[in-house]
């Protein structure tokens, strides 16, 4: 199957979309990539910089407490327990994350506790996180531990959950004996949990402490967790002090920020989730939509545009080139478009003049040689009719009829003077009815079987008239119609003007007439053969009126010519028509002639 | 030059369109309209029903779904309940959780609203099922916490004869009925012990009157098991203004006055249920329950607590669920 060919059009379009479509996919691609970039970049260092502050704040916080339990320890709470207590109590009232501040011998003995006494045995004293791990750690260079939240049940009826700081001590008893010791600091978690808490990672983001072995002290969903409805994936962590990854967890991604606590071994991890902290790509993203669908509009738009610009002049050439009617048609203005459209518009413009004089000349030539035809043909008829005329003359001669012989030989001498008109082709409406005066003279008495009638309004005299129209008719009419009556025939020319445009001259006789099928036939140049040879047995070959009809058209147009109207044995009319124009002079010789 | 004006038509069409979407939010996250659960407790108040509402919040705080809460004042007032849960099935909640306080009074109006098409789920306490219809319910199994405590009986009774006073609130409630059923059952081989039950109907004083009542008159009781809070209270009262008593207290439920009573020695054993979870995981199962999954089979999550197990985490985190 052939392919139909693809227009400039389609191909420019096609083309410049295709371009401008890969142009924005690369671009948007490329802004896409880089804002995403950009934004988890920003997001990666802001969720650092929160858990950096919090951290800070973390640290401070636990600073504090080294700086309490340095002031506790110079305390004297052996010897001075009163004063001791007091400060220790002034410091738990003034500070609200501060629970308790209590000191402990190594047995679980109590030695000076901020608040009262406490309501637990010294049995459930060494039971707890806090103090089992100071005693059974045997080295000396780490000697301070922070507790997981745990219910400080150090006084009646309190539940508090705290974090316990603890530190091994030594201190110099009553009697003088150093012994180890425990300090305690009990840590209010709801407060620590607020100073956690306020910050956020997102909409659902967190942040949470686990310690050096790994256990959760702090984290938003403890409740759940204790409840175990919640897991955190801490085994990711296990071995990462300080780092930043993403890792997938239940199904979304996590950006995990670990840092380390300073003066205490929790980490602090910040938990964001990527799909929130990447929440400002949505919109990005749909800008990036926008505007790639806009600039695919707008070159679809341009590409028609430069597409129409380039292919409308052609397009139009082209149209023009199909509905051009070489005869007909008005030449137009070059067609306005690139440089190549208007220089093939002038080069179409100059061809279709070139082939226009060609077919003018062509015409010429014809109507040269039609006119050419006819003058040959009224060059053939003048022989011959002379011959009749003069062997008449002759006739008339030897019968002595010298006024005949006069009559004749005048009125042939007029009908050639018309025939010649100085080679002129148009004469007056006078000097044609004239010379088919003359002509129907001679015709009258070479016949003397008939009579004319002639009536010339005296206004259309001078009106032009290609000359031997009617004289063919006339002849016509005689051979045809009235040669073959046996009684007196007539022959009536009548010129007249129906109006402004045309004159009408007719010509009618009472011979024998013609039926409708030979009068259709009389002014077509091909006739079939049967009427061709009744045409030739009647004298002639049945051209004249076709020649006279044709030599009118071709003067005048087809608008004009001559119109047949027969019966037979009634007679038949030719009506001649031909334009009415304004009046012209006479030829001299017919001038002459008048006078 | 039609063509032009279809195209710059339809770019301009194409633009406001745009425009009026991202106006409208249209390309925001487009959020699914929340559902909404109707939560019927036992009664206001009750430091296991605050902990139940915490937890269904908690829940509530992560699936962003409505949670409204209803409870009569009274445990006993079995028909506040049946009022909520009409209004609720009325409603335009898509789910009703309840804890029914009568298995019986309940059961008509939890089988006349399902059938009306709202999704009841059911928690610690259930209603009678009748053959060929199904009822969803969480953490409605008792039968463990009996066990436990009858093997608490036996640890500490060791080869002496037992008289167990048994104190409910409401006769009839799956979870005391499952709980006394689940000791007796593992005695009832052993012509060793004796069971009494007393009912004090939501009355923490008429509890403690009771048993103060049945102290005077049988000596011989040595384990005095609360079945709910409000028997766990009259108890520990009626203890209180008792001179003397041999039995050992099993109160019911991480009340303060529990805790203290552990504390000081005049209770020795608490029934310690997670009713934190207990509400969170309900709402949870009530989603599933609306999206049509099957509701999760969760055991209830308990422990007995003694002095002794007191600073376990476990127990610590049981007895104190709220951090905060």
């Amino acid at each position: 199957m052939k392919k139909e060919p693809k227009s400039i059009h389609r191909i420019f379009s096609t083309s410049i979309i295709a371009i401008s479509m890969i142009i924005i996919a690369v671009m948007s691609t490329a802004l896409y990539y880089g804002f995403s970039k950009v934004t988890r970049q920003n997001a990666q260092k802001n969720t650092k910089e929160i858990i950096t502050q919090v951290n800070y704040r973390l640290g401070s916080y636990i600073t504090s407490i080294l700086e309490i339990s340095n002031y506790a320890l110079d305390l004297d709470f052996v010897n001075d327990k009163q004063i001791s207590k007091e400060k220790l109590q002034t410091i738990v009232n003034s500070r609200h994350d501060i629970v308790s501040i209590a000191f402990f011998d190594f047995d679980g003995s109590p030695i000076l506790i901020s608040d009262d006494k406490p309501t637990i045995s010294k049995n459930e004293i060494i039971r707890q996180e806090w103090f089992y791990s100071i005693i059974s750690n045997k080295k000396d260079d780490y000697n301070m531990y922070f507790s997981s939240p745990h219910i400080q049940h150090l006084l009646p009826q309190k539940f508090p959950w705290v974090i316990t700081y603890s530190q091994k001590i030594t201190y110099t008893d009553d009697r003088g004996i150093t012994r180890d010791g425990i300090l305690m600091i009990d840590m209010n978690f709801s407060l620590i949990s607020e100073m956690i808490r306020s910050a956020t990672l997102g909409s659902s983001g967190y942040l949470y402490i686990v310690d050096d072995s790994g256990e959760i002290v702090y984290h938003p969903k403890q409740t759940l967790i204790y409840a175990g409805l919640f897991n955190e994936d801490t085994e990711s962590i296990e071995n990462v002090v300080f780092g930043t990854f993403v890792k997938k967890y239940n199904n979304r991604d996590r950006l995990t920020v670990i840092q380390t606590v300073n003066d205490c071994k929790w980490r602090l991890v910040g938990i964001a989730y990527l799909d929130e902290v990447t929440e400002g790509m949505t919109t990005i993203n749909l800008l990036v939509i926008l505007l790639s669908l806009i600039f695919a509009l707008l070159s679809i738009v341009i590409a028609w545009f430069v597409t129409n610009h380039i292919t409308y002049p052609i397009k139009q050439l082209e149209m023009e080139m199909e509905r051009f009617d070489i005869e007909t048609a008005k030449l137009s203005k070059p067609i306005e478009g690139s440089k190549e459209v208007y220089t093939l518009s002038v080069t179409y413009i100059k061809m279709i003049k070139r082939i226009r004089k060609l077919m003018g000349d062509i015409v010429t030539a014809q109507d040269l040689k039609r006119k050419s035809e006819l003058e040959a043909l009224e060059a053939k008829i003048n022989p011959h009719f002379l011959y009749n005329t003069l062997d008449s003359v002759v006739w008339m001669a030897e019968q002595d009829d010298t006024e005949g012989v006069i009559t004749m030989v005048q009125a042939l001498s007029k009908l050639f003077r018309v025939s010649i008109s100085k080679g002129h082709e148009i004469i007056t409406i006078n000097e044609e009815i004239e010379h088919v005066r003359n002509y129907l003279l001679i015709q009258k008495m070479r016949y003397q079987n008939f009579d004319f009638k002639i009536n010339l309004r005296e206004d259309l005299k001078n009106c032009p008239t290609i000359k031997l129209l009617v004289q063919p008719v006339v002849e016509n009419a005689i051979y045809h119609g009235i040669k073959y009556l046996v009684d007196p025939g007539l022959i009536t020319i009548d010129v007249d003007s129906p109006d402004e445009k045309n004159i009408i001259i007719s010509v009618s006789d009472n011979g024998v007439g013609m039926d409708e099928e030979t009068t259709e036939y009389l002014l077509k140049r091909d006739k079939p053969d049967y009427l061709i040879k009744d045409i030739e047995n009647k004298e002639g070959k049945g051209i004249g009126l076709v020649n006279v009809q044709e030599r009118i058209q071709l003067t005048y147009g087809k608008e004009y010519g001559l119109r047949v109207e027969s019966e037979l044995d009634e007679g038949t009319t030719v009506y001649i028509k031909i334009p009415k124009n304004d009046s012209i002079h006479p030829l001299k010789v017919a001038q002459k002639e008048g006078k | 030059m039609k063509h032009i004006k279809l195209l710059l038509l339809s770019l301009f069409m194409l633009i406001a369109i745009l425009i009026g979407c991202s106006r409208i939010g249209v390309f925001k996250e487009i959020k699914e309209e929340p559902k909404k659960i109707a939560f019927i407790s036992m009664k206001q108040g009750g430091q296991l029903w605050g902990n139940v509402k915490n937890g269904a919040r908690m829940a509530h705080e992560e699936t962003q779904c409505l949670v409204d809460f209803y409870a009569p004042i009274e445990e006993t007032d079995s028909f506040s309940q049946i009022k909520y849960l009409e209004q609720a099935a009325s409603g335009d909640f898509d789910a009703i959780i309840i804890a029914p306080s009568d298995l019986t009074l309940l059961s008509t109006t939890v089988q006349k609203v399902q059938r009306r098409g709202a999704k009841v789920l059911q928690i610690y306490n259930e209603t009678i099922a009748y053959d060929g219809f199904e009822q969803f319910k969480m953490m409605t199994d008792f039968t463990p916490v009996g066990d436990s405590i009858a093997n608490f009986l036996i640890e500490k009774s060791g080869n002496n004869p037992i008289h167990v006073l048994l104190v409910g609130s409401l006769l009839h409630t799956s979870a005391g009925s499952q709980t006394e059923l689940s000791i007796k059952q593992r005695f009832k081989d052993n012509s060793n012990i004796k069971f009494e039950t007393i009912y004090c109907f939501g009355d923490k004083e008429r509890a403690e009157d009771l048993v103060v009542e049945k102290l005077k008159k049988n000596e011989s009781i040595n384990f005095i098991i609360a079945l709910d809070e409000t028997s766990s209270d009259g108890i520990i009262d009626a203890i209180h203004s008792t001179d003397s008593h041999n039995a050992k207290i099993i109160a019911w439920g991480n009340s303060l006055n529990n805790i203290e009573g552990l504390e000081d020695g005049y209770v020795d054993a608490i029934v310690a249920i997670n009713g934190f979870g207990l509400g969170y995981r309900s709402i949870y199962a009530a989603l599933d329950l609306i999206d049509g999954k099957a509701i999760p089979s969760t055991p209830l999550d308990f422990a007995i607590v003694t002095k002794d197990t007191f600073l376990e985490d476990r127990n610590q985190r049981l007895l104190f669920p709220q951090l905060l």
